[in-house]
């Protein structure tokens, strides 16, 4: 009763902090087609924020500018560098910001790897890490991704352990430079270092190892081309040669196991 | 050859039976040993192979995960590479040390003789009816060519596994990049062996009609007189002709031998079949 009256004569003061559930009054109603043709979604899976990293912030720690009901048209973008303040200094550093183009959007920042803003997942867990860190990687860098899988770095990856390296372990995450750039975690010079943050006794010939073979490219290692040739012709002919004798056998003793149980035995009857 | 003296054998007492041995005590183990260790090394090793399958990330988190799973890749191989050794061993001391007569030539030798060929050659014209079966001895041409390819894959296996386990070792002898082949003939040579047991081995050997469901003789150690004259019968002649046969007669092999073998390849086969069908199909079809 005390509470009730608390509460009502809160109201009539006017504007009390939001709450998320105030919040999702409006925003987790189904969204009319219209709506969802609309630029930027306004609506919000209130199950998938509950779910997500950000679900013990409300919403007004992000969207700062909103401070009650009626709340301003057109509120401001997140700043997700309020918080994640080396991320985003990282991020400034990287080939993907100083790429960024806002138009064309072909280059990523913040949400294009995180995904839904309402529902950013913790990407400390093997399952972020294993499925949808490396796959969001792999949306843009298509080849490399499906080079990395022909890797033991990328078949422990792809039975869902983090125990190997992905993408970021050698490249970097925020603060990604190009592999041009002689700062770059796989510039030539720093690859020693790069490999060594998992393998103890790393040396200049170690490096050579191409963490994204492609053993249908002559031009980038003839030695691998040449050895999944040598492979893929044993394997075809062993199979072909063995194939063939085992189906003819197999046809052979059928018929000779039929005669016999008939002719009792009769033995090489040619 | 060596060939066992058992209790059993002494039972037999030099009555005649219709049974001789074929395999020693020691062989017969080694084949128990090699089944299971293959059998582990497939099923790690082409969850990895095939990582990208359902079945291969379901069972790597059922063992206990990518430790457990690397763990008794490697333990395997390291039985096996011990197996792989015991057995040059032994055939250094039989070969070179006792030097036992035909082990590296002839009749009942491993290596393959001039007659293989024509055994291959008649086996094919007897396919098609077009001449009498093949009389073989010892080794037919299939046993031997199973052995030579398990022994070659076993070496090249073994080589890029270790060079892969010992990476940045390796390395110092080797530019880096030769790890990508290591990998790369690591897993194609461990399908290579995959698919020719559970397909080529298990027919040639266990499934075909004369012996289905199986030859337990791996197990058993012993075959029987019927069998011995009609499969290899230029053996059968020859002992008899130098009276050796009475060296290698056995008694029946008891019930629970026969049962044990029956057990062992019914797991053996059902895993490899388990195996090969997925990895067929993810190798083919991918689901």
């Amino acid at each position: 009763m005390l509470l009730t009256v608390a509460f009502i004569s809160d109201v009539a003061r006017a504007a009390p902090p939001l709450t998320t559930k105030d919040c999702l009054n409006c925003h987790n109603m189904t969204p009319t087609a219209a709506q969802k043709a609309e630029a930027v979604s306004l609506y919000v899976n209130a199950r998938l924020f509950q779910s997500s990293v950000h679900a013990s912030l409300g919403c007004t720690s992000c969207h700062s500018d909103i401070e009650a009901f009626p709340h301003i048209p057109k509120p401001s973008r997140v700043a997700c560098g309020k918080c994640h303040v080396s991320a985003e200094n990282d991020f400034g550093q990287s080939i993907h910001a100083l790429k960024w183009d806002m138009q064309k959007l072909k280059y990523p920042a913040c949400l294009n790897c995180h995904g839904n803003p309402h529902g950013i997942a913790k990407v400390q867990t093997a399952v972020w890490q294993t499925r949808i860190g490396v796959a969001t990687c792999g949306t843009c860098h298509k080849e490399r991704l499906r080079s990395y899988w022909d890797t033991f770095h990328g078949q422990v990856t792809g039975l869902g352990f983090v125990a190997t390296a992905q993408c970021w372990s050698c490249h970097e995450n925020h603060g990604i430079l190009s592999s041009s750039d002689p700062a770059s975690s796989i510039a030539p010079q720093n690859l020693i270092a790069t490999c060594s943050k998992c393998h103890h006794g790393v040396t200049r010939s170690f490096v050579t190892f191409e963490p994204h073979p492609n053993p249908h490219d002559r031009g980038l290692n003839p030695t691998l081309y040449y050895t999944a040739l040598a492979m893929n012709l044993l394997l075809l002919s062993v199979f072909a040669f063995f194939g063939l004798h085992t189906l003819l056998w197999l046809v052979r003793s059928w018929f000779e196991k039929n005669h016999n149980s008939a002719a009792s035995q009769s033995g090489r009857r040619e | 050859m060596t060939i066992m003296t058992t209790s059993e054998n002494m039972k037999a007492g030099g009555t005649p039976t219709a049974y001789y041995f074929r395999f020693s005590l020691g062989q017969r183990y080694l084949h128990g040993l090699l089944i299971a260790i293959f059998l582990g090394l497939a099923a790690t090793g082409m969850s990895l192979r095939f990582s990208d399958t359902r079945w291969a990330r379901e069972f790597a988190h059922a063992i206990g995960g990518f430790h457990a799973l690397l763990f008794l890749h490697k333990f395997c191989a390291v039985l096996l590479t011990a197996g792989f050794l015991f057995h040059i061993g032994e055939v250094f001391y039989r070969g070179l040390i006792r030097g036992e007569r035909g082990f590296f030539w002839g009749p009942t030798s491993l290596v393959p003789q001039p007659k293989d060929l024509f055994d291959l050659y008649r086996h094919f014209k007897w396919f098609f009816w077009l001449g009498p079966k093949p009389r073989f001895d010892h080794y037919t041409y299939w046993e031997k060519f199973d052995y030579w390819a398990v022994f070659w894959g076993m070496a090249i296996i073994g080589v890029s596994g270790y060079m892969l386990w010992f990476g940045p070792f390796f390395a110092q002898f080797v530019p880096g990049y030769m790890l990508n082949v290591a990998l790369l003939v690591h897993g194609e040579e461990a399908l290579l062996a995959v698919w020719f047991i559970f397909i080529i081995h298990f027919f040639n050997t266990h499934l075909r009609p004369e012996k289905f469901p199986m030859d337990p003789v791996i197990f058993t150690g012993r075959v029987s007189g019927d069998e011995l004259r009609q499969e290899r019968p230029l053996e059968y002649q020859r002992l008899a002709e130098r009276d050796e046969l009475k060296r290698l007669e056995a008694n029946k092999p008891p019930r629970w031998l026969e049962n044990f073998a029956g057990v062992i390849a019914i797991v053996a086969i059902g895993t490899g079949f388990f195996l090969l069908a997925v990895t067929l199909i993810a190798y083919f079809g991918g689901f």
